[in-house]
C-alpha cells in the first residue's frame, strides 16, 4: 500500500504496517496537527503502533535567503517563522548579531527594559493561542474564544509601538531602533495589566474533570527523554527540569526582574498544561517590573548604543551635519558588518531555545546564519512517546508539545 | 527534579581541557570564541568521544542542542565544517565541537547517544548533503523525495535550480531602453 500526497511524497514505508494494522494519514489539512504537520499513524484498533513525522510544507528556506539579506534586512524573516511571536524572535536575532560584533555589554538600559518586556508580551500572546487551541483540540470552546480576545489587546499594543501586529519587524540591532516607546503606551501595557486576568480560563480548565481525565497521564515524558531529545522550554519543565536560559544565562533584562521559574515533575500533558498557565502569570508579573522601571529611567536616557557604524544618525541631522550623512549612507548601503567570526547565542522562546548560529566574513551580509528552532527539536518527542497512546491522545500530545510549523519548516 | 546550577560550574578554558583530555590524539586545537568554547578535532574520534562528553562528571554534556554545517568551497579537501553544540544543564555549561570533512566524506552520527541527532542530522544531511554514519533513517526531512540538490551548499542558486532565465531582474535591467525610461519619467511629471 502506499500513499501519495502531492508534493512531499510519502516518506513513510507504508509497507511496513503488519497484519491488520490500519495507517491513518492524519494531517497536513488537519485543525489539530497546528499547521502543516503530517503524522502517519500505524494503528491497532485506537492504539498507535508507529508513528511518524513528516513536514516541510512551509520550507522557504530561510536559512539560505539570510545569507542574501543585509543584517537588518534579516530581521524580517524572523518574525515569519514562529509567527505566534513575532516579536520574541526578532529578539533573538537582534541579540545574537550584537554578540557576534561584542556589543552585548553596551546596549542601553532602556532598550534592555523594553526587549524584555516586549519578550513577555509575546510569550503571553503565543501561549494564548496554545491555551486556546491546546483546549479546542480536547473540545473545550470557551478557552479559546477567552484566549484569543486577550491576545488581540496584546497585539493592539505591538500594532501601536510599531505599526504591525503579527509580522513585526521589532527594533534593530544596537538598541530599540525608530520603535522607542512614550508613556502613553506604558500607560496602555498598564491598563492591559490592569485588566488581564487568567482566572476565568484557569477555572474553566484547571479543575475540570473532563480535560485532567483527557490529559493527566498521557504523552509521559522522562528526565532521560526531554535530556536526550534535546527538548527545550515548558517541555522540559513539566518534566522536572528547572532548565530556564532566562535564568541560567540571563540577557536582556532578566537579570534585573524578579520571576520564578515553574517547574512540574510528573511529565504528563497536564503537567505541560501547568507550566505555560504559571509561566503566564509571571510574564505578567516581568512585564510589570519592566514597565515601572522604564517609568524611572530619566527621560532622555538613550535607547541606543552610541556607536555610528551600527545605529543610524538622528535623521534631523543628516542634511546639515557632514558626519551623519556619511555615517546614514553607510549604513543604507552597506549595511552593519560584523567583524569576522562565529557565534551562537540562544534565547528562552515561548516554545523553547531559539538559537542564531552566524559565520561573519566582515561583509554586511552574514556567511552563514542558522537557526536553531525549539519547535523542531521537540517535535522529534512525538514519534516516540505516542506509541502506546490512543489517537485521541495524540491530539493532546501535540498540542502539549507546543509546536508552529512555520518554525518547524523554517 | 533537576535543579541546574545558577552559574556555569566550569570556565571555558576547564572545558577546553576536559574535551581534550576525552578526545586526546584527535584534538587539533581550542579556543574560546565570543566566550565559547570551541574545540576542533578530527573527526575520526567522534564516536567516543560523544558518549564520553555526556558521562563525563565535570562536563555532563546532556544535550546535543544543535547540528549544523558550514561550506567553505574555495577550502578544497575540507570544504564541510560541521558543528556540535552542547549543553549541560546540571552544571550550566555549554560547547562548541567542529570537524573539519571532504566533500563527499561521511561522519559518524551521534543517534547512539543523542536522540535529538535524529532530526537535526537529517536537516543538514538534507541541506548540505553530509551523510552521517549509523543514522537509523538518514531521510531528507524538510524538502521533498526525490529533491534533486542540496540548498544550502555555496553553489546552490538562491533563485533555486528552475527559476527562468529571463526572468532574472540583472537580465530585465539590460532590456530596458533608457531612452523609454526618461520618456516615461518626462511624462509623469508633466514636462
Amino acid at each position: 500500500m502506499t500513499v501519495e500526497s502531492g508534493m512531499a511524497s510519502a516518506r513513510v514505508d507504508l509497507e511496513r504496517g503488519s497484519g491488520d494494522n490500519m495507517i491513518l494519514n492524519m494531517g497536513p489539512q488537519h485543525p489539530s496537527t497546528h499547521g502543516v504537520l503530517r503524522l502517519v499513524i500505524e494503528l491497532d484498533g485506537e492504539e498507535v503502533r508507529r508513528c511518524d513525522a513528516d513536514m516541510g510544507y512551509l520550507h522557504r528556506g530561510v536559512e539560505k535567503l539570510l545569507e542574501v539579506h543585509d543584517y537588518r534586512g534579516g530581521i524580517t524573516l524572523t518574525d515569519r517563522m514562529d509567527y505566534t511571536s513575532g516579536p520574541s524572535n526578532n529578539m533573538g536575532y537582534l541579540m545574537a548579531i550584537e554578540k557576534l560584533m561584542g556589543i552585548t555589554d553596551e546596549i542601553p538600559l532602556r532598550a534592555r527594559y523594553l526587549r524584555t518586556a516586549v519578550a513577555e508580551l509575546s510569550r503571553l500572546a503565543a501561549h494564548h493561542i496554545w491555551l486556546g487551541t491546546h483546549g479546542l483540540d480536547i473540545g473545550a470552546m470557551s478557552a479559546f474564544l477567552w484566549s484569543l480576545r486577550e491576545r488581540e489587546k496584546i497585539l493592539y499594543l505591538f500594532e501601536e509601538a510599531c505599526g504591525a501586529r503579527l509580522t513585526t519587524s521589532f527594533m534593530r540591532v544596537g538598541g530599540t531602533g525608530p520603535h522607542d516607546v512614550g508613556d502613553q503606551w506604558l500607560d496602555n501595557v498598564e491598563a492591559f495589566l490592569h485588566g488581564y486576568t487568567l482566572d476565568e480560563i484557569d477555572a474553566l480548565l484547571t479543575e475540570n474533570e473532563v480535560f485532567i481525565e483527557r490529559t493527566r497521564d498521557v504523552g509521559m515524558i522522562t528526565q532521560e527523554q526531554a535530556l536526550s531529545y534535546g527538548l527545550t522550554g515548558p517541555v522540559i519543565r513539566g518534566s522536572g527540569i528547572a532548565w530556564d536560559l532566562r535564568k541560567a544565562q540571563p540577557y536582556a533584562a532578566y537579570d534585573l526582574v524578579d520571576f520564578e521559574v515553574p517547574v512540574f515533575t510528573e511529565g504528563d500533558v497536564y503537567a505541560r498544561y501547568l507550566v505555560r498557565l504559571n509561566e503566564m502569570y509571571q510574564s505578567k508579573r516581568i512585564i510589570g517590573q519592566c514597565v515601572e522601571a522604564l517609568r524611572d529611567l530619566p527621560l532622555d536616557a538613550p535607547s541606543n548604543v552610541d556607536l555610528p557604524q551600527v545605529v543610524p544618525p538622528d535623521i534631523g541631522r543628516v542634511p546639515v551635519d557632514m558626519e551623519a550623512m556619511i555615517n546614514h549612507f553607510k549604513l543604507v548601503m552597506h549595511g552593519v558588518q560584523p567583524p569576522p567570526g562565529e557565534s551562537y547565542f540562544g534565547i528562552e522562546n515561548p516554545k523553547g531555545e531559539l538559537g542564531f548560529y552566524f559565520v561573519s566574513d566582515g561583509t554586511g551580509m552574514p556567511y552563514r546564519c542558522h537557526v536553531r528552532s525549539p519547535s523542531f527539536v521537540n517535535l522529534s518527542i512525538i514519534e516516540e512517546i505516542s506509541v502506546g497512546s490512543l489517537i485521541a491522545d495524540v491530539v493532546a500530545i501535540i498540542g502539549s508539545v507546543d509546536i508552529v510549523l512555520g518554525e518547524v519548516d523554517r | 527534579m533537576l535543579v541546574p546550577a545558577a552559574s556555569p560550574t566550569l570556565t571555558a578554558e576547564g572545558i577546553l581541557d576536559r574535551i581534550q583530555h576525552h578526545a586526546a590524539g584527535a584534538y587539533l586545537s581550542g579556543r574560546v570564541d565570543h566566550g565559547d568554547p570551541v574545540a576542533e578535532i578530527s573527526s575520526a574520534a567522534l564516536p567516543a568521544l560523544f558518549p564520553a562528553l555526556r558521562d563525563d562528571s565535570e562536563l555532563k554534556l546532556e544535550q546535543l542542542v544543535d547540528v549544523t554545517a558550514v561550506h567553505w568551497p574555495l577550502d578544497v579537501g575540507r570544504e564541510f565544517q560541521v558543528l556540535w553544540q552542547f549543553r549541560s544543564l546540571t552544571n550550566n555549561l555549554f560547547a562548541r565541537v567542529t570537524a573539519r570533512l571532504a566533500d563527499g566524506a561521511s561522519v559518524a552520527s551521534a543517534t547512539g547517544t543523542y536522540a535529538s541527532a535524529l532530526y537535526l542530522e537529517r536537516e543538514v544531511f538534507d541541506l548540505f548533503g553530509i551523510r552521517f554514519a549509523g543514522h537509523p533513517n538518514l531521510a531528507r526531512i524538510l524538502l521533498p523525495e526525490g529533491y534533486e540538490g542540496h540548498p544550502l551548499r555555496k553553489e546552490y542558486p538562491v533563485e533555486g535550480p528552475t527559476f527562468p532565465e529571463d526572468a532574472h531582474r540583472n537580465d530585465l535591467v539590460g532590456q530596458l531602453d533608457p531612452d523609454d525610461f526618461w520618456a516615461d519619467v518626462d511624462e509623469a511629471n508633466g514636462t
